[in-house]
């Protein structure tokens, strides 16, 4: 990565890799340098951090309602718009919410106010298509040095010895609230020593006036940072008071301690912002959206390559977790085989003994198993004739005209002449469930019977009727038999016409004929 | 951020890098989980498989009874001629003798063309084929018992086994006639059902 420290006069670019911050090139502020500047971006695919080192810096406190994200935004746009004539290099820092009812946030504004002397470097950035991650201040970059250096006191003051001066930063509950550099004769230890010292005190009584501070002596702790070559001054120096408290810090020792075996020997403190700009990096900075365009493409596309090699390596995952089972299924597979194999053999042993057959064993099982099925389904008239014939030997005076024997199953009930002795449906299980499957009912063997009242007088209605009724009651008390679709020879109900002529001379009833259907459910 | 037309240009690399890579990792997963599931149903059959023969082996023993018991059934049946082709000849052979040795009135017969047995619950099944033809039968008749001991013989005699479907006894003369006429007409359907087996090679020991 390529670190850009900008002052006011010039801008040096330094490189970070494997610990060594070098310094690459340096730039003048002027055409000849800008120049070089852009031949020196040319084709970089570096990422770029951008940290600003100079004296026209404003920092501006102020209070804004409770509101939503989008009203936040454009409040803030507008109050920076408000405040700096030039926004492109404006920030807006969250210092939290003010204890009450209304919950007003407070935000401290920070801006550059000369931009102008910036323009030409930030041009050159976005011609080279340059991927800038952001412009820093290095106030904006003290809280992190702070931090680093284990500083936790709420209030604490920064007091970094540059190559620009001496640069005074206030950081408050980890926020910056405010910044300044003054000159610095850099040459001498001790003036060196002493400004630090006066500086601090100096500030502190400006943070007083500024309202920064709650109440005068407020006590604030001081980290000074400084090269090697200053601390036996700055020991003798900075003597801690009620109000400052003191912490000398070599800022050659930090770098080594950051991890930095090579840094501009010169410049430390410098270093040290740059690095903790690299490594530290704050979520906030200057440089708009224009400035890091390219940057954001870089992320767009690293997003890209990040998200499809995460569905790869996902995929992977789960095909790896997922061969791992189809091992585990072929050593299942491979055992039952084996087994089947052993099986199968011993199987084939024992079936030698077996008995030799005129055809498989499953045709002779099939064969065998179907026989009985056809035995179920067939029989002989034999059963039901008996039957009739026993019947009939006790009712001398019926004759029979017609026996129509079948396999198959009941009809449907016609309209039965007569209606004394009602048709009885066959039995439950096997007309009251259709829902059984056809092929496991073998149906009935079914005998229709049809005969005559013999020597009976035509006009004897009643004597006819009782002796059907009689001869089909006898015939329904033989166990399993069923009795269907009976026709009286009269029809003695109201729902049909009965005729007559009583004292007729046709004596002998010729029409005395009944009809009746037997059953028995085959296989029962 | 808003992105232009250049902006997509330059983000098309990406873009086909990224659908590739999540394609590839997704046709890996798929490719995986197929097999998978093609591996999960061989082990399934695998397991059936054992599982079946192992059951066969623990009733070898059962299995030798009942291929022995079925073996006499099927013996018998063959010995009577059910198995096998249909013998039409022995058939009308068999009604001839009943009829003379009955002494019985003409009997009138006809015989369809054999089919495919189509009663409830039977198809072929393996190599077996249960077939049949249907006979028509129409004789005079001095009495019902007659009719009744022409089917016992046929069923007794019958190169095939008799399936009465259907017998129709009417009354043909009233009054008690000292004559030996008939006094019944009698129409009777028979199947006559035969089994026949696809693959008749002996098969040793079974299996």
């Amino acid at each position: 990565m390529r670190l850009l420290y900008l002052t006011a006069n010039r801008l040096t670019a330094y490189s970070l890799s494997r610990r060594k911050l070098l310094v690459d090139a340096g730039f003048e502020r002027n055409d000849q340098g800008i120049a070089a500047f852009a031949a020196y971006l040319a084709g970089s695919r570096n990422l770029y951090y951008l940290v600003i080192d100079v004296v026209e810096e404003d920092y501006h406190q102020d209070v804004i309602p409770y509101l939503g994200r989008k009203d936040r935004r454009q409040v803030l746009a507008r109050k920076l718009a408000q405040r700096y004539r030039d926004t492109s290099l404006t920030l807006s820092l969250s210092l939290g919410y003010e204890q009450g009812e209304r919950r007003n946030e407070k935000v401290l504004y920070a801006s550059f106010s000369n931009t102008q002397q910036f323009q030409p470097w930030l041009a050159a950035l976005e011609r080279s298509e340059v991927r800038l991650v952001g412009a820093y201040s290095t106030a904006l970059l003290a809280p992190v040095l702070l931090k680093r250096a284990g500083l936790k006191a709420p209030r604490c003051l920064l007091v970094s010895v540059q190559q620009t001066g001496l640069r005074q930063s206030y950081v408050e509950d980890g926020q910056i609230r405010f910044s300044r550099i003054g000159r610095l004769n850099l040459e001498d230890a001790a003036d060196v020593a002493a400004a630090c010292a006066s500086e601090s005190a100096r500030l502190q009584q400006y943070l007083e006036t500024l309202h920064l501070l709650p109440t005068a002596n407020t006590p604030i702790d001081v980290m000074v940072l400084a090269g090697g070559q200053y601390q036996a001054a700055l020991a003798d120096a900075c003597r801690s008071t009620d109000s400052l408290i003191f912490h000398v810090v070599n800022a050659d020792a930090r770098c080594r301690a950051a991890g930095l075996e090579s840094f501009p020997a010169d410049a430390p403190c410098d270093a040290l912002f740059l690095h903790a700009a690299a490594t530290g990096t704050p979520a906030q900075q200057f440089a708009q959206d224009q400035h890091r365009h390219h940057y954001h493409l870089w992320q767009i596309s690293n997003g890209l390559y990040t998200a499809g090699i995460a569905v790869l390596v996902s995929g992977m995952l789960f095909a790896l977790a997922q061969l791992f089972d189809v091992y585990n299924l072929s050593q299942q597979i491979q055992s039952d085989k084996t087994r089947f194999d052993a099986i199968s053999a011993e199987y084939a042993r024992l079936t030698t003994t077996f008995p030799p057959t005129p055809t498989s064993t499953e045709n002779l099982k099939t064969t065998i198993g179907q026989y009985q099925t056809l035995q179920k389904q067939t029989a002989s008239p034999e059963y039901l004739f008996g039957e009739i014939s026993k019947t009939l030997a006790g009712y001398p005076q019926v004759e029979l005209e017609r026996i129509e024997w079948r396999i198959g199953k009941p009809a449907q009930e016609s309209g039965a002449k007569g209606g004394a002795p009602r048709a009885i449906a066959p039995a439950p299980d096997a007309a009251g469930a259709p829902a059984a499957a056809p092929a496991a009912d073998p149906g009935y063997q079914l005998a229709t019977v049809s005969a005559r009242v013999v020597g009976a007088r035509r006009t004897d209605v009643r004597s006819i009727t009782d002796m059907a009724s009689e001869f089909i009651a006898t015939m329904r008390k033989v166990p399993k038999l069923e009795i269907m679709n009976v026709h009286m020879p009269f029809d003695i109900t109201t729902k049909d016409t009965l005729a007559g002529n009583i004292g007729s001379e046709r004596a002998i009833a010729e029409d005395a004929r009944f009809s009746f259907t037997i059953g028995r459910k085959l296989g029962g | 951020m808003k992105l232009g037309a250049s902006d997509l240009k330059r983000l098309r690399l990406p873009i086909a890098a990224s659908a590739t890579l999540a394609l590839a990792g997704v046709a890996c997963y798929l490719a995986v989980d197929d097999y998978l599931l093609e591996t999960t149903k061989l082990a399934a059959a695998t397991t059936a498989q054992r599982i079946e023969v192992q059951s066969r082996l623990a009733s070898a023993n059962e299995e030798e009874r009942e291929i022995t018991a079925n073996l006499q059934q099927y013996q018998a049946l063959a010995a009577r001629g059910i198995v096998g082709e249909e013998k039409r000849l022995d058939w009308i052979d068999a009604i001839t003798a009943i009829k003379n040795e009955r002494r019985l009135f003409n009997i009138g017969y006809s015989i369809e063309p054999q089919k495919e047995l189509d009663y409830p619950g039977f198809a072929p099944r393996g190599g077996v084929r249960f077939v049949f033809s249907r006979v028509k039968l129409e004789m005079q008749l001095l009495h019902e018992e007659d009719l009744l001991n022409l089917i016992d013989d046929l069923a007794k005699r019958g190169r095939s086994y008799l399936s009465v479907r259907n017998c129709d006894v009417q009354r043909t003369e009233r009054g008690g006639g000292t004559t030996l006429a008939p006094r019944l007409q009698a129409a009777c359907i028979f199947d006559l059902i035969t089994i026949r087996h696809d693959r008749p090679a002996p098969v040793p020991g079974g299996g």
